[in-house]
C-alpha cells in the first residue's frame, strides 16, 4: 500500500558522525550520532528516513539530529532532536513529543551499600510491588483523584505531590524545570484525558516503564559522583515513567486539530504523524499549553512514585528515608518540546526544541541549572535494559554546541516486541534473571519477555558514543538489584 | 442498514494480520467492505489489547510475580481501579456517533473509541451494527460486555504513521500502526 522512496544518501563525517545531505524536500541536513556497529543496526529500519523527513518541516534550523539510541517511530524518529524558529515560521508537532508527554527516568539513591540491599531484595521488590501498581492500564483503586485535583496537578507538577506530603521541598530543585513547566493550560486538556488521569498518579504503567533497585558498581570521575551522593556501592532507584493514559488522550486529541492546520497552513507532510502548527498560531497555542499540563502530571506521577519508595524502603528497613539517605538525585525529561535559547549561525535565538527519546544535558555554568548542579552540568540519566546496567552521565558544553544541549535517552530498542516474545519462548527467563542476582516483579510475563535484555542495544556501546563524540560525559554505571515492571 | 456480526464469532481475526515495528506494532486488515474492514480492525486491536493476537495466548516466560506464581498476570493484576461499576455480564448497548475528514481518518477515531471503553471503562466491543458508514460519518449501535481477561498490552495511541485504507481490486484494506 506504501508508495516507494528513493534511497537516500547518509556520508560517514567521522567515526561517530553520519550526515545525511540536503535532498528532496529536506531545509537542513541530518546528523546522526553512531559507531560503525549501530549504525548497522540503524540501517535496519526506517530511522534515517524519519530523521530527513523531519527535516522538511518548516522553521527547522541547525540540523535534524539523531541520537546513538536512535530507532523507527511513527513520524519522528524515537532518539531525535529537532528545534524550530519562531521567527522563521517554525513549527510544534505532537508528534515531536510524543504520545508518553515528559516520560523521563528519576534517580534516587541511599545511603544503603550492596552488600547491605542484596540480602534483603525478596522484601523490597515485593514491598514496592505492593505499593506501586504496575501493568496494562493499570490504576489506583484507593488513590482516585477528583478532576479538581487533577487540574492542579496540570499545572502544579511535582510541587502539589510535596503540597501533599509526598516529598520534600528540596526535591524540587533536583527536577528538570522544577518539577513544573511554566505555560500550562489545564482548560486545553480534554475532559477524558483528566478521566484517564485519575487513578493513575503515581503509577508505572507497563511496556518499557519500570522500576530499578541498582547500585553503583563503577565510578568514572569521583568528585563529581561524590558530589551527587553516587558512590561506588551505593544503592540507587531508576523510575522510568511518563504522563500515563491523561498524556496519551492529550496527544491524540491534538494530532487530529494538527493535520488539519496543517493543512490550512500550507504544510506538506511526508508522514501524516508529523502533523504540526506554525508556532504562533492558535492550535499550537492550544497544544503547547496542553502539553505542558500533560507534562506537569508526568513529574506528579514520578514524583509521588519516589515517594511510595521512600515508604517501601522505611518499611523494609525499619528506618526512616532520611536516615536512609534517600535523596533524589535528579529527575529528567525524554519527551517534550521547550522554549530555549541557543547560538545557531551567529546569533542567540528563542527555539522550540523537540526532544523525542532524547535527554536536555546542560554543561556546566548554563543559567537554567540550579545552584547544586552549576558547576557539574546537567546530570543525564540513561537506562538500560533490565538485565545488565544503566548510567549517569552529566552534560557538555559539546552537546550544547552541537546538540542543542541534547543526548541520547537508553539503550534503544533493535528487536520488535512480537519478535522478542518469539525468541523468548520457552525460556526460563526468571531463573536466568535469578541466576544474574536480579529479582523480578511483574504483572505479566509478557511484558518481560517483551523487555529481555537482547531486544535492546547494549547501552554501553550508546553511551561510548555519546561519550567519544562529546555529547554527554560519563559519571556513573548503575547494575540492576531488583526490577518491577509492568 | 447494514448488520455485522458477533465480535466473538468463530473466526474475528480473519483478514487480520499483525505487523512487526522496532518499537511499536501493528496491523493490516481487508474485507469485502468498509464495514467488514472497520469490524476486523477493531477486533484486531483488542487482539493486540487482550494477547490473542499470537497463537497459544499470553505466554511470558515464567517470570516470578510477588504472588510467587509463574508466567504470572496475578499480583497487581488484582487491584482492579474501584472506579469501574461492576458489569452486567449480558452486555451493554449503546448508540455511537463519529466523525471525521476521511476514511482513514474516521478508522483511527474508531479504534480509539475501542480503545477508550476497553481501557477506561473495562468493557470490550462484543456487536457492532453499523447504521451509516460514509468517509466522513460513522453510526452505530454497539454491545459492550466484560472482556475475556485482563489487558496484557497497553495502546498508547492509534498512530498517522502509515495509517492507510484503501479500495484495490474490490476489497478493502487497511494498515494502522499503534504506538505502545
Amino acid at each position: 500500500m506504501s508508495r516507494k522512496r528513493p534511497e537516500l544518501e547518509v556520508r560517514r563525517l567521522d567515526e561517530y558522525r553520519w550526515l545525511i545531505p540536503r535532498q528532496g524536500r529536506m531545509r537542513v541536513e541530518g546528523l546522526v550520532f553512531a559507531d560503525e556497529g549501530l549504525m548497522q543496526d540503524i540501517r535496519g529500519d526506517q530511522a534515517l528516513q524519519q530523521v530527513a523527513d523531519v527535516a522538511t518541516l518548516p522553521g527547522i534550523v541547525g540540523r535534524s539530529i539523531g541520537m546513538p539510541d536512535i530507532h523507527w517511530g511513527y513520524g519522528f524518529a524515537i532518539g531525535g532532536v529537532a528545534a524550530f524558529d519562531p521567527e522563521e515560521g517554525g513549527v510544534i508537532s505532537p508528534g515531536g513529543v510524543g504520545y508518553d508527554i515528559n516520560c523521563g527516568v528519576r534517580l534516587l539513591r541511599s545511603h544503603l551499600t550492596v552488600d547491605e540491599a542484596r540480602p534483603r531484595m525478596k522484601e523490597v521488590m515485593d514491598q514496592l510491588f505492593a505499593s506501586i501498581p504496575a501493568g496494562v492500564g493499570r490504576g489506583y483503586d484507593r488513590f482516585v483523584l477528583e478532576p479538581r485535583a487533577i487540574r492542579s496537578i496540570l499545572t502544579d507538577g511535582a510541587r502539589w505531590a510535596v503540597g501533599e506530603a509526598m516529598g520534600r521541598e528540596e526535591d524540587l530543585e533536583r527536577i528538570e524545570s522544577g518539577g513544573a513547566l511554566a505555560g500550562a493550560d489545564p482548560e486545553a486538556v480534554s475532559e477524558r484525558a483528566v478521566e484517564r488521569g485519575r487513578d493513575q498518579v503515581g503509577t508505572v504503567g507497563s511496556g518499557n516503564h519500570f522500576i530499578e533497585v541498582g547500585w553503583v558498581d563503577e565510578v568514572y570521575d569521583e568528585p563529581a559522583a561524590h558530589a551527587l551522593g553516587l558512590d561506588a556501592g551505593t544503592v540507587t532507584v531508576f523510575i522510568h515513567s511518563g504522563s500515563r493514559g491523561l498524556g496519551y488522550q492529550v496527544c491524540d486529541d491534538y494530532l487530529d486539530r494538527m493535520v488539519k492546520a496543517a493543512g490550512r497552513y500550507g504544510i506538506d507532510l511526508p508522514d501524516k504523524q508529523l502533523a504540526c502548527a506554525p508556532l504562533d498560531s492558535p492550535e499550537a497555542r492550544d497544544y503547547l499549553g496542553a502539553m505542558r499540563a500533560a507534562a506537569n502530571y508526568a513529574f506528579a506521577n514520578r514524583q509521588v512514585m519516589g515517594h511510595r519508595v521512600r515508604e517501601s524502603f522505611e518499611r523494609v528497613f525499619r528506618s526512616s528515608e532520611r536516615d536512609l539517605g534517600m535523596e533524589l538525585v535528579y529527575d529528567v525529561s525524554h519527551n517534550n518540546a521547550k522554549f530555549e535559547r541557543h547560538r545557531v549561525g551567529d546569533r542567540d535565538r528563542e527555539l522550540c526544541v523537540h526532544r523525542k527519546g532524547a535527554t536536555r544535558a546542560f554543561p556546566p555554568g548554563h543559567p537554567e541549572l540550579g545552584e547544586r548542579f552549576r558547576e557539574l552540568g546537567q546530570p543525564v540519566l540513561i537506562p538500560g535494559d533490565m538485565g545488565r546496567y544503566s548510567y549517569v552521565l552529566l552534560g557538555t558544553r559539546g552537546a550544547y554546541d552541537e546538540t542543542f544541549g541534547s543526548t541520547c535517552h537508553g539503550a534503544g530498542r533493535r528487536m520488535s516486541r512480537r519478535q522478542a516474545k518469539r525468541e523468548t519462548r520457552g525460556r526460563d527467563l526468571a531463573r536466568e534473571f535469578e541466576e544474574q542476582g536480579i529479582e523480578v516483579r511483574a504483572s505479566s510475563g509478557r511484558t518481560v519477555a517483551e523487555e529481555v535484555p537482547e531486544a535492546y542495544k547494549d547501552v554501553a556501546d550508546v553511551v561510548g558514543v555519546v561519550d567519544r563524540a562529546g555529547i554527554g560525559r560519563k559519571l556513573a554505571r548503575l547494575r540492576p538489584l531488583g526490577v518491577l515492571k509492568g | 442498514m447494514l448488520s455485522f456480526g458477533n465480535m466473538a464469532s468463530a473466526s474475528p481475526l480473519s483478514g487480520v494480520t499483525f505487523l512487526d515495528h522496532t518499537a511499536d506494532v501493528g496491523l493490516r486488515a481487508r474485507g469485502p467492505t468498509p464495514e467488514s474492514l472497520f469490524r476486523r480492525a477493531a477486533a484486531g486491536t483488542l487482539a493486540l489489547v487482550e494477547g490473542s493476537d499470537e497463537a497459544g495466548g499470553v505466554q511470558g516466560g515464567g517470570t516470578r510475580t510477588a504472588a510467587g506464581g509463574t508466567d504470572g498476570r496475578t499480583g497487581a493484576e488484582q487491584r482492579e481501579s474501584g472506579r469501574r461499576p461492576p458489569t452486567d455480564p449480558r452486555g451493554t448497548s449503546r448508540a455511537v456517533v463519529l466523525e471525521a475528514d476521511d476514511l482513514a481518518a474516521l478508522l483511527r477515531a474508531w479504534l480509539r473509541e475501542v480503545l477508550w471503553w476497553h481501557e477506561v471503562e473495562g468493557l470490550a466491543l462484543r456487536q457492532v451494527r453499523f447504521l451509516a458508514l460514509e468517509p466522513v460519518r460513522l453510526e452505530a449501535e454497539v454491545t459492550l460486555g466484560p472482556p475475556p481477561g485482563p489487558p496484557v498490552r497497553e495502546i498508547k495511541g492509534v498512530t498517522l504513521h502509515g495509517l492507510e485504507v484503501a479500495e484495490e481490486a474490490g476489497e478493502w484494506r487497511a494498515q494502522v500502526i499503534f504506538d505502545v
